[in-house]
């Protein structure tokens, strides 16, 4: 319930459709969608943040004919763009809509959990940039994290488990989601 | 939040309908090659050969990087249906062209009945694995009007449809009998596409939200083409099936063999087109 974004999703596609195209991936990689439930007068609002989620089984990786989509050993799902051919199988297999084709850099892109700034020992960009504290990272190996503990809790939950891809991204929401 | 899918096009459509029309023809002649007729039925694989690669160019120019395509080769994730399906591809064109290339030019096997019924077999069996794989391809996502288990058989049948059409075309055009056997067939098939599509309609209401929502757009935006293909791929094929056994001629097998192939087109447009997925919000 830390999140007070202003819905900044609309306003990209907008930027895009009058020309700007370097918005896109922006908009893409991450963004926060608006979630309105309940009945009026009982209703509420929720944002959540979307991005890759870095599934345990990730079907965007055992779809991909080069083995351009990987998993690392510390469970990032990555793109190597060399070997992408662009035949954006993985965008229909993923069942978080998480993938888009980058034409800027021809190939398939996603979230990379900012890979670059891990591998510096920092957070990913979303992280330290949250004026709320909304997102947290951490080692879900690591029972003593942050995160670990909130997981732990059951007060977070993952997207879509039915898919039996077991994602790495959690979310806390105001009332339970399947 | 429920949202088409807009990352495959007509191209798809036109690769996956050349292709598994091209395979089934293949089999076809090769069946009627080992029945006697030899070169006449040589030719007709050549036909189906020359449209399993054009569905293959069609598909290259969908890749948004297709100066990389050669890693499918150099490093194939063997997990990958689509990994198979380069491979049946490749191998249906190295065997079932080196069987369909001598209706082309001469070649010195070409004599030789063991080699050709070698390369015809082989060439078979990967072709048959490339028809399979046009189904397994979709149902390998997660857009559940493709996951359903009724995809792969419903392109089987629509690919042995249009494959009857495409060979019936090369026997007109080269003035051969069409096998009466393989016109009932192709009615056979007709029928099997007709109860296996309208499956999709009829077990919607017990259906995910994302296939419940592929079926309303097929019954709403795409009703033009659902229409289409229940009119022109479904029923009139069997007019023109029934009017042909009255009055049999060289014009009415041309309209059933067109018919034939728009059902196989029709039906994969409108699978692919249809296709929803359904987003975690």
């Amino acid at each position: 319930m830390a999140c007070i974004t202003e819905n900044r999703r609309e306003q990209a596609f907008k930027a895009v459709e009058e020309g700007l195209q370097a918005l896109e991936n922006f908009k893409k990689r991450t963004y926060v969608v608006t979630h309105i439930f309940g009945t009026y007068p009982n209703v509420g609002v929720v944002y959540t943040h979307m991005i890759c989620q870095h599934c345990e089984n990730p079907p965007c990786v055992s779809v991909c004919p080069t083995g351009a989509s990987y998993k690392t050993k510390d469970g990032i799902v990555l793109v190597n763009n060399t070997k992408c051919i662009g035949c954006e199988y993985c965008v229909q297999a993923c069942p978080y809509g998480a993938r888009f084709w980058d034409p800027h850099i021809r190939s398939i892109d996603k979230c990379t959990f900012c890979a670059h700034r891990l591998a510096k020992g920092e957070e990913p960009a979303c992280v330290t940039t949250c004026p709320t504290g909304a997102r947290i990272f951490g080692d879900l190996e690591d029972t003593g994290s942050e995160v670990s503990k909130i997981v732990a809790s059951g007060a977070a939950v993952a997207l879509k488990k039915e898919e039996g891809t077991s994602p790495k991204v959690f979310y806390v929401f105001p009332m339970r989601r399947r | 939040m429920i949202e088409i899918q807009h990352a495959w096009d007509i191209r798809i459509v036109l690769d996956l309908t050349l292709g598994g029309m091209g395979v089934a023809a293949f089999i076809i002649a090769f069946f009627y090659y080992l029945r006697g007729e030899k070169e006449f039925n040589v030719k007709a694989a050549l036909a189906g050969i020359a449209s399993l690669l054009i569905g293959l160019l069609i598909l290259i120019m969908h890749l948004g990087k297709p100066e990389a395509a050669l890693y499918t080769l150099l490093s194939p994730n063997i997990g990958s249906v689509m990994a198979w399906g380069v491979f049946f591809n490749i191998l249906t064109l190295v065997f079932g062209g080196l069987f369909a290339l001598p209706g082309l030019v001469k070649l010195p096997y070409a004599g030789n009945e063991r080699v050709m019924r070698l390369l015809g077999a082989l060439g078979s069996v990967f072709s048959f694995l490339v028809m399979t794989y046009t189904g397994a391809l979709l149902a390998r996502t997660s857009i559940h009007l493709w996951r359903s288990p009724a995809t792969p058989l419903l392109f089987i049948l629509v690919a042995l449809s249009s494959g009857i059409g495409l060979y019936t075309l090369v026997a007109v055009a080269f003035k051969k009998e069409v096998p009466r056997e393989l016109v009932d067939l192709s009615m056979v098939t007709t029928f099997l596409a007709f109860v296996t599509m309208t499956l999709y309609f009829v077990i919607a209401d017990i259906s995910t939200e994302a296939f419940k929502y592929s079926v309303h757009v097929m019954l709403s935006e795409l009703v033009g083409a659902t229409v289409a293909l229940y009119l022109l791929g479904f029923i009139t094929p069997f007019i023109v099936y029934f009017y042909n056994r009255r009055k049999p001629s060289r014009t009415n097998m041309v309209v059933l063999a067109l018919l034939l192939i728009l059902q196989s087109f029709l039906t994969r447009f409108l699978v692919v087109y249809a296709g929803a997925i359904e987003l975690p919000w």
